[in-house]
């Protein structure tokens, strides 16, 4: 599981993320942006996917992202809020690319379903849940969600990341869980 | 299915989703990198104009030689000596006009590349010019060894800065209208008995010589002796990997390792060899070094059962080291009865997974029967058999390692868990803060958010300390009127340095939002809508 909230040694997951960003500031080398991505890819590319629904696009994104990463680190102010940061870059990715399809008109294919039923590590009723996440949820909400159970962001940093009013998360976030929770005891009841 | 599982599972279908591109971002990190270098023009184009002008200037001393006009008197004293490494190991000497007067070949290597050429009398520009032209053409520069060490030493320090400086930048520019991207280190020295010793000894420059030195002083398991046939692009990857800070070295660019396999071809290798499933393997690092004369990725990597240590020959990538141990962990399945020793150490006596709970309630200074268990592992932890236990307990998350043999505390942390919720209205062990009460329950409050406490702030001293999350649900409960919730969520956070209990709810048709001061247990603002 991505746990990017957990406590190690007295050290949080967050600290951890936060030093990585003021090494790579510091110019010290590719070795802090290499513990960075292997700690953080997860949660960025399964963030991009919800967005994107594409796979490549995803991809595009999370390259970006620590590319973006890379070269805007010494311009990050370490407030203990590295993800809100990291994930601010990783959403502004995602609206570009869905703006340059707009454009273009060039929706790509969702192939989102096919990858992950091809990741063998996560449990079927793990991945049920995802998919009825990407399926059923508009896209608010579904943003809002995969902000809250990836990143361990607060309420308050999801919608200064979002740009919406507090109420609007806490009221979208509540109504997400509530029709998650809805389909997945309605699967239940129909499996047992 | 509570909403801490439901993002557990969201979470956790995402973990190994992610295609492993690490490879093509640091080799685009380091393009763009270069890239900044190559997009300096001014300094580009002004190096051309003295490399003409440098030409310029030696043809006329050509010329005016030949005529036999010249008054020509060259001062013969060395000003500064420029000290070139790539393998080939080159010393210029020239006097305070910056003509050379000796070029100096330190190594076999460094004789190729100066062959015949008599440089005396030349310009340090068009030698400079001539010698990397010619490490260009004989394949000592190239994309897949791109790094240069230039050294200097003058009489003055101010002067040696400031050459050193000018041929960082001129070094570059040659390079860049090879089309190449390099690697530049540079740094201005003073002479050091102990470093030309090395130096003389291993027929290197004083300044590669002091390069090594660093990089040995960080990281003791090489020797000087070992470090002392690399080339300078080699030693540049090792202080990367290695996390050598070169002091008072200069750096533009990049070290080049396009002629090894990649990171992820040897993570591949090492995969392959282990035979374990990528998608299974959690890996912990994978760095270039030098080991008995070759480079190797060294990759560490565990699976659920074993851990693996292995080194992939950089070039070829052979397994030239492997490494297999046991990890030894065995999960036991948690329930309040279970106290039997793990099968896999029946010779041990542990103290049972009973005795581990309790230790670490009374620890925690809490009640069992206050306390929601949901883990209770045994695992090993630096060598030490443990029990892995957390646990809820009034609005806390409580994370413990407890020696599985002596049931002394081995690790703790304590966490406000921010989806506590219990149905229970009455904090048992915890200071309410004062709680306003409804104006009148029926009649729930107005729908326009207020930024009025309701509340005057309780006392508080230099010690801030937090009421709990229940009390702060208490608090909201009480103002909204209301006695069963839903959909219950609360966060612990801070809003201009004021700690809240930002909570949320449902509630009779309704979804309500309160922020509580975390400290006085005031209700700063809240909102109702309807559901």
């Amino acid at each position: 599981m991505i746990c990017l909230t957990s406590t190690i040694s007295g050290i949080s997951e967050m600290e951890r993320v936060d030093r990585c960003i003021s090494d790579i500031a510091k110019n010290s080398g590719t070795q802090a942006l290499e513990e960075l991505y292997n700690r953080t890819k997860d949660a960025v590319y399964g963030y991009a996917l919800s967005i994107l629904k594409n796979t490549h696009d995803a991809e595009d994104v999370l390259h970006d992202c620590y590319i973006c990463v890379w070269n805007s680190a010494r311009d990050y102010t370490s407030e203990g809020k590295p993800m809100a940061w990291m994930f601010s870059i990783a959403r502004n990715l995602c609206l570009m690319r869905i703006r340059g399809r707009n454009r273009f008109s060039d929706a790509p294919e969702e192939d989102w379903m096919q990858y992950l039923e091809a990741n063998d590590s996560v449990s079927v009723d793990d991945r049920i849940v995802l998919e009825r996440c990407l399926t059923e949820l508009s896209d608010d909400e579904r943003e809002i969600i995969m902000l809250h159970a990836l990143t361990g962001l607060k309420h308050r940093e999801i919608a200064e990341i979002t740009e919406r009013p507090l109420s609007t998360v806490l009221s979208k976030y509540r109504r997400a869980l509530k029709k998650l929770r809805g389909l997945l005891d309605e699967e239940d009841g129909n499996n047992g | 299915m509570d909403k801490r599982r439901l993002e557990n599972k969201i979470s956790s279908a995402c973990d190994g989703l992610a295609p492993d591109i690490l490879a093509s971002v640091l080799s685009d990190c380091k393009e763009k990198e270069g890239k900044v270098i190559m997009l300096n023009e001014k300094k580009k184009k002004a190096s051309f104009v003295k490399y003409v002008a440098g030409i310029a200037a030696a043809l006329a001393i050509l010329l005016g030689g030949a005529m036999g006009v010249g008054a020509y008197t060259a001062n013969k004293t060395v000003n500064s000596r420029i000290m070139l490494d790539v393998n080939p190991s080159i010393e210029i000497s020239v006097n305070k006009n910056e003509k050379v007067l000796g070029v100096t070949p330190l190594n076999a290597d460094a004789k190729k590349i100066v062959g015949t050429m008599d440089f005396s009398g030349s310009s340090l520009d068009v030698t400079l010019n001539a010698l990397i032209g010619s490490m260009l053409r004989n394949g000592y520069i190239s994309e897949a060894a791109n790094s240069i060490l230039v050294t200097v030493d003058s009489k003055d320090l101010a002067t040696g800065q400031e050459l050193q400086s000018r041929l960082m930048g001129e070094i570059n520019s040659i390079l860049e209208s090879s089309k190449m991207t390099g690697a530049v280190l540079a740094q201005t020295v003073t002479e050091d008995s102990g470093i030309k010793q090395l130096a003389e000894q291993y027929a290197i420059t004083e300044g590669k010589a002091k390069l090594i030195n660093q990089i040995v002083s960080q990281n003791p398991i090489h020797t000087f002796e070992e470090l002392a046939p690399l080339t300078i692009n080699e030693l540049n990857l090792l202080s990367e990997s290695g996390n050598v800070k070169l002091e008072n070295i200069a750096s533009v660019g990049r070290a080049s390792d396009s002629s090894y396999i990649g990171e992820a071809a040897a993570k591949s290798a090492a995969y392959k060899h282990a035979g374990v499933d990528e998608t299974s393997v959690k890996l912990v690092k994978c760095v270039l070094d030098w080991e008995d004369g070759a480079m190797v990725y060294e990759i560490e990597f565990f699976t659920d059962d074993c851990e693996y240590d292995c080194d992939i020959n950089a070039k070829t990538g052979a397994v030239v080291k492997y490494e297999k141990e046991q990890r030894r962990r065995q999960v036991i399945i948690s329930t309040p009865e279970n106290t039997q020793t793990p099968a896999s150490n029946p010779a041990t006596s542990y103290i049972g997974e009973a005795a581990a709970k309790s230790a670490a309630l009374s620890h925690a200074g809490v009640s069992e029967s206050s306390v929601k268990f949901v883990k209770c592992e045994f695992d090993y932890e630096n060598g030490v058999a443990v029990y892995d236990i957390d646990f809820y307990s009034d609005g806390y998350e409580y994370d413990y390692h407890i020696n599985a043999t002596t049931g002394e505390v081995v690790k703790h942390s304590k966490e406000t868990d921010d989806d506590y919720y219990r149905p229970s209205t009455a904090p048992a062990d915890k200071p309410v803060a004062p709680v306003s009460k409804p104006e009148t329950p029926a009649n729930p409050p107005a729908e326009q958010p207020t930024e009025t406490p309701t509340e005057k702030p309780a006392s508080s001293g230099s010690q801030t300390s937090y009421i709990s999350a229940s009390d702060a649900k208490s608090v909201a409960m009480s103002h909204a009127g209301v006695s069963s919730v839903y959909d219950y969520d609360c966060e612990l956070d801070y809003e201009n340095g004021v700690a809240i209990y930002e909570i949320s709810f449902d509630s009779g048709g309704y979804e309500y939002d309160y922020d509580i001061n975390a400290v006085t247990g005031a209700v700063i603002r809240y909102e109702k809508d309807r559901d």
